[in-house]
């Protein structure tokens, strides 16, 4: 069986002479059984073409994200933020002289300061806690997985990846379960949490929606997708999260306490 | 830094770590072209991103198998196929064939045979037995599927010894075949139920 798998790919990797590919050619048209390995031989090869772009497509999309967030960090401000301010550069008008102030005009000025002082240390102070409990639960969030008992299945090969920290593989296990079954819960949420793990909050979000979309007697998506969301923090991040964090304690869903808890320390 | 042709040649071609190194830089480098293609072609910022993951497999591909002819850059070279990948797109969604032409490129080893046999072959492969068989492949496990996409990446046997600890690449291309023996025997139901 074997030489027959290596004669075919011996054709496709132009191992063959010319004598050699004629035969092989030869057979393909008079051998319906050859010619239905070589289709599987093809069939599998795309399949496997397949599945390394989509691979490479999510090594990528991390790199991507990756180098974004380092430039970032780099500058202190979002992509969105380099844009703007190169535009404001571009059309900036020079700008007249300044001129000096009179001592009485400083006087509004310094209470509006003050005021902006005081709110800005009372929010940061507030905000402080609210970031402390959002990390703090997080990690709750992203306890490594109990193994099932005796189970020896994908799952378990993935739930095995996800706490070994072998994220790639684990999110390459995730996916090919969910590829069989897309609505499969436990899937969904670990492959969000491997995502938010890795701060790829978009992706996160995406495995978390369709895990909110479903119809769960128990189920983790919203609360979860409240968290990434907070710790994203994007503009109307908060806004979406509270309305979800409201939403998972008035139908007292998973996680319904720890919500209310957050709730709290938003207002 | 941007890195050279030369370079990024050289270094695509050297295998192993270098050749993964190579690659995110040639990603890296050319990344700003996803918000060109989605701007100039209106795709989403997702649609852009896979034409142009797609792009760089094929430049990739096609530089490790020397079918990248120097004739022009890097750069103008990925830019071709990245705009013609687009434009498959936006042709898939204008013409709203999507759904029933969604991946129907047709499979690059068909095109190694010459017409006749193209023709016999050709009708027993579909778009449907190609995602059955990906989805085998995904519940394979993890030595076989990283042994069988090591080598669509287009690394050696011996290569691929060197990675995966085997004894010789005659070693690995038995361990290979056997993976590819096992889907052959899980699929190949596909292949004779229906004809």
């Amino acid at each position: 069986m074997n030489d027959s798998l290596e004669y075919i790919e011996a054709y496709f990797e132009r191992e063959l002479d010319e004598a050699g590919r004629q035969q092989f050619e030869k057979r393909c048209e008079q051998d319906v059984e050859f010619a239905r390995d070589v289709a599987l031989y093809i069939t599998t090869r795309e399949a496997m073409k397949l599945s390394l772009a989509e691979q490479k497509r999510e090594e990528w999309r991390l790199l991507g994200n990756e180098s974004r967030s380092n430039l970032e960090a780099v500058s202190g401000n979002t992509a969105d933020d380099a844009a703007l301010q190169e535009e404001e550069r571009l059309e900036a008008v020079p700008q007249a002289p300044v001129r000096k102030l009179a001592i009485r005009r400083w006087i509004p000025y310094a209470v509006a300061a003050s005021v902006l002082l005081f709110v800005a240390i009372y929010f940061t102070d507030s905000d402080r806690e609210l970031r402390k409990q959002i990390a703090s639960n997080k990690q709750e969030e992203l306890m490594p997985i109990s193994p099932t008992m005796g189970a020896q299945d994908s799952l378990e090969q993935a739930k095995e990846a996800y706490n070994n920290q072998e994220d790639e593989k684990a999110l390459r296990l995730f996916r090919g379960i969910l590829q069989a079954d897309s609505t499969h819960d436990q899937a969904l949420l670990y492959m969000g949490h491997t995502f938010w793990r890795q701060k790829n909050y978009d992706s996160a979000l995406h495995y978390l929606d369709k895990l909110s979309a479903l119809e769960l007697s128990s189920n983790k998506g919203p609360y979860n997708k409240a968290l990434v969301l907070l710790e994203r923090n994007q503009l109307g991040d908060r806004d979406t999260a509270k309305k979800l964090l409201q939403n998972v304690v008035a139908e007292k869903q998973e996680g319904y306490r720890r919500a209310q808890g957050l709730l709290d320390l938003m207002k | 830094m941007t890195i050279s042709d030369e370079q990024m040649i050289h270094g695509l071609t050297a295998g192993d770590q270098q050749r993964r190194h190579y690659e995110k830089e040639l990603y890296l480098q050319y990344q700003y072209l996803i918000n060109e293609g989605s701007r100039k072609y209106h795709l989403t910022h997702d649609d852009s991103f896979s034409a142009y993951s797609d792009a760089i497999v094929s430049v990739i591909n096609n530089i490790i198998r020397s079918s990248f002819d120097h004739r022009s850059s890097i750069k103008t070279y990925l830019i071709q196929i990245f705009s013609n990948k687009c434009i498959d797109l936006v042709r898939k969604k204008t013409t709203n064939k999507e759904k029933v032409h969604h991946g129907t490129a047709e499979p690059e080893l068909l095109s190694y045979l010459p017409d006749k046999a193209k023709g016999i072959v050709e009708k027993m492969v579909d778009q449907q037995k190609i995602l059955a068989v990906k989805q085998q492949l995904e519940t394979m496990g993890e030595k076989c599927r990283e042994i069988l996409l090591l080598f669509e990446d287009g690394y050696t046997d011996k290569e691929i010894a060197e990675q995966l600890q085997y004894n010789s690449a005659a070693v690995a291309k038995t361990t290979r075949l056997r993976c590819l023996e096992k889907i052959k025997e899980k699929m190949k139901h596909l292949f004779t139920n229906h004809e």
